[in-house]
This record gives C-alpha cells, sequence and structure tokens, in this order.
C-alpha cells in the first residue's frame, strides 16, 4: 500500500509539472507585452592619440628619453659639445624650450658657465672641424634658466646642437638641461571629415 | 479494474486536465483578437512586428580607426541609421563601451586635469557632404559632446527618440579630443597623460519598439 501511494505521488507530481509548463508557454503567447521587441546595432572603432616630445642626446649615441647632463672641467679655453636634438613622434614641432642648470660643489655660483646652442640645420656638425655644411642657427645663450626657441624639427626627426662653453675657471661645473614641450608647440588643431 | 489499470487512468485524467486548462487559455487569449464571431466559417491570422536597426557607413564611417589625435582635433564620421523593421521604435540611444587608455576614456579628478575623449552625435534632416561635413537640411543634436566614460550608460537620442518602420537617420559621429595642455620634458609626458593614448570603442545603437497598442475592429 505504502508503495503503491508513492508511485502515485510521483506520477501526479509529474503530471502537475507537464500542466505547469504548457500553461506558462500558453499564457505568454497571450500576453504580447511579455514579447518585446529590441533592434540593436553595433560597430567598433580605434581611438589613439598622438604624442610630442623632444630630448637631447650625445649625438651618435644610442639615444633614449632624459636629461642631458655634461661637466665640464675647468679649462682656458672653450668647450664644445655635439647632441642629437631628436623629436621621435608622428608630429612635428614648432620649437622647443631648454631649462639649463648648472651647479660646482663648494661653490658660491660666480662664474657659471654660459652655455650657447647652435643648430646645423640641413646638415650635421662635423665635431672633428667643428663645421656645419647646412645653415647654422643661433638658439641663444644663457648661464641658467629657460632659453626659448622657435626652431622646427620634423616629425621623427633629429637636429645637431653644438653646445659652446667659455673659459669655465671652476674645477668642473655640472650643466643638466631639460627639454620642455608644450602643447603650443605642435600643430594647430585640425577638424576632419571623412 | 486492475489497480495498475486504476493509476493509468488517473495520471492520463490529470494531463488531459492540464491540456484542457491550456487550451482555454490559448483560446481565451486568441479571443482578445478575434472578438466575438459566432460564425464557424472565419479565420484569423496575427503577425508580430519586427525591429531591425541597421547602421551603414557614409564615408569611411566605422571602418577606419581614428588616430594620432592632437588636443583639439575633430574627426567627423557620418553613418545612416535604418530602423528596417515593420514596427516603429522608440528610445533611441547609444552606448559605447571603451576600453584602453584611462585618461581617453575618463575625465582627470582634480588636480589631474586631462579631458577624455568625448563623442557627439548629430542628425542632419537632409545628407550629410562627407568631404565638407554640411548638412544639406537642418543639423539636430541628438546628443551633445560626452566623455566616453559616460556612454558606459546608454544615451538618449534628443532630436529624434523614435524612428519609424524602414525610415533611417542620417548621423554625424564626431570624435573629439578637447583642447588642453601638458608638458613633455625630456620626452618623457607627464603622468595621467592623454598622449599615445589608444582605446578601442564598440558602438551599440539600440532602438526598443513602439509603444504597445490595443485596437478594437
Amino acid at each position: 500500500m505504502f508503495e503503491f501511494s508513492k508511485r502515485d505521488s510521483a506520477r501526479n507530481s509529474f503530471a502537475l509539472l507537464a500542466f505547469s509548463i504548457l500553461f506558462t508557454f500558453t499564457a505568454s503567447l497571450c500576453n504580447p507585452s511579455l514579447a518585446a521587441v529590441k533592434g540593436t546595432s553595433s560597430k567598433a572603432q580605434v581611438v589613439t592619440s598622438t604624442g610630442w616630445g623632444a630630448y637631447l642626446a650625445p649625438a651618435g649615441s644610442t639615444p633614449s628619453p632624459g636629461p642631458y647632463v655634461n661637466t665640464w672641467i675647468a679649462t682656458p679655453g672653450t668647450q664644445l659639445a655635439y647632441l642629437d636634438l631628436l623629436n621621435p613622434n608622428t608630429v612635428a614641432l614648432s620649437g622647443v624650450n631648454f631649462n639649463l642648470s648648472s651647479v660646482e660643489p663648494n661653490s658660491s655660483r660666480q662664474n657659471v658657465p654660459r652655455v650657447t646652442f647652435d643648430v646645423c640645420v640641413g646638415a650635421t656638425w662635423n665635431a672633428t672641424t667643428d663645421t656645419c655644411s647646412g645653415t647654422i642657427t643661433n638658439l641663444g645663450t644663457s648661464t641658467g634658466g629657460t632659453v626659448n626657441s622657435s626652431i622646427v624639427i620634423g616629425a621623427n626627426a633629429r637636429l645637431s646642437v653644438r653646445l659652446t662653453v667659455g673659459k669655465t675657471t671652476k674645477i668642473s661645473w655640472t650643466t643638466t638641461i631639460n627639454v620642455l614641450t608644450g602643447r603650443a608647440q605642435v600643430r594647430a588643431a585640425i577638424t576632419t571629415n571623412s | 479494474m486492475p489497480k495498475a489499470s486504476i493509476r493509468n487512468t488517473r495520471s492520463l485524467r490529470l494531463v488531459l486536465m492540464g491540456l484542457i486548462g491550456a487550451s482555454l487559455m490559448a483560446v481565451v487569449g486568441v479571443g482578445t483578437f478575434a472578438g466575438l464571431n459566432a460564425t464557424a466559417s472565419a479565420s484569423h491570422s496575427a503577425s508580430a512586428g519586427t525591429l531591425s536597426l541597421t547602421s551603414a557607413n557614409r564615408g569611411v564611417g566605422f571602418s577606419q580607426s581614428v588616430s594620432n589625435l592632437a588636443p583639439g582635433d575633430v574627426v567627423n564620421r557620418y553613418v545612416n541609421l535604418t530602423n528596417g523593421g515593420s514596427l516603429d521604435a522608440k528610445s533611441l540611444s547609444l552606448k559605447i563601451t571603451s576600453t584602453g587608455t584611462a585618461s581617453l576614456i575618463t575625465n582627470g579628478v582634480a588636480p589631474v586635469t586631462t579631458k577624455a575623449v568625448t563623442v557627439t552625435v548629430n542628425s542632419c534632416t537632409g545628407t550629410w557632404t562627407v568631404a565638407t561635413g554640411v548638412c544639406s537640411g537642418t543639423v539636430q543634436s541628438e546628443i551633445s559632446a560626452t566623455p566616453l566614460s559616460t556612454f558606459a550608460t546608454a544615451q538618449d537620442f534628443a532630436a529624434n527618440p523614435t524612428l519609424a518602420s524602414l525610415a533611417g537617420l542620417n548621423l554625424q559621429i564626431k570624435v573629439t579630443l578637447p583642447d588642453q595642455d601638458e608638458t613633455t620634458t625630456d620626452g618623457t609626458p607627464p603622468a595621467n597623460t592623454v598622449q599615445n593614448g589608444s582605446v578601442n570603442l564598440s558602438y551599440l545603437f539600440y532602438e526598443a519598439q513602439r509603444t504597445a497598442t490595443t485596437t478594437n475592429s
């Protein structure tokens, strides 16, 4: 008797389940509000931004971004250094600003070295002969602070720069030159339709 | 009658009850459409409406990347959005999922002042001349300039929230990197820079069916 009730109950449960499924399905067919229609359309796109900036590196070296640092040893004559000014980006620059500072340990900061920037436009400085087969453009001279230049540097281009330091009377001076580039030194904004 | 036979009969009875009940529901539901009609030979058909939203490029549209944006740059792309379904649509909106450089997606929070890429959607009552960006009719603002991060939530079309069956919208999708200044030192951009970034955008245009109607006829 017990076994009979158990089997009977299972069959009844199955029947009720079948009824419930059928009821739900039928009810949904009869109720349009449950079948709201949507439409979508999807597309993909990649957006990239450009970068700007430049840096100095010793001429002929493997360049890497960073400040240029040089130590001048006391000498009665003029000292020269040949550098590359590199623009590794895809936009040209209409100029750069050099920020120059010199320090000498145990110094009262007198006789700070005077540094002059000259660019050899269209060619490269010959370090052996100190000559430029292109056009020499002077960017400025400073003992410290900012030298603003309007020299144009093309995209992915480099300029050949010569630093000239006059007589250094201290035992040594360490000069650090940072190259600063702002938005104003990049091309103007453009609107494109395509 | 044998016990087994009684059990089968009871189960069969329950299943039949279920089928009858469901059939009654179906009859009642269909009756809503059919109305009261005693004619035995009457026939009735009902078909569901459809919505089909498609976007087609005009010009390069979404088929090409937007590359090398400098601050202040604007790139306009053009697409036609069409409701090819049989139902009128409402609640037109655009959602953009963005992944990539964070500063191009979300505006900086003070003291960071970077401004993220924005997208603007305009429609033209006439047609756009792709080469010049000139609209032959009236330009309508659908979505004003909005940072990518905000598009994580769908933004509703303002001027044309509805789109009739088989109708289209001529859209201008304006991608902008807002003007802003950054100073790069020795070739290294500042922290949180917008420079040399890349973002993958996934546009999702959306429409919903028009409001359901009850018709007596």
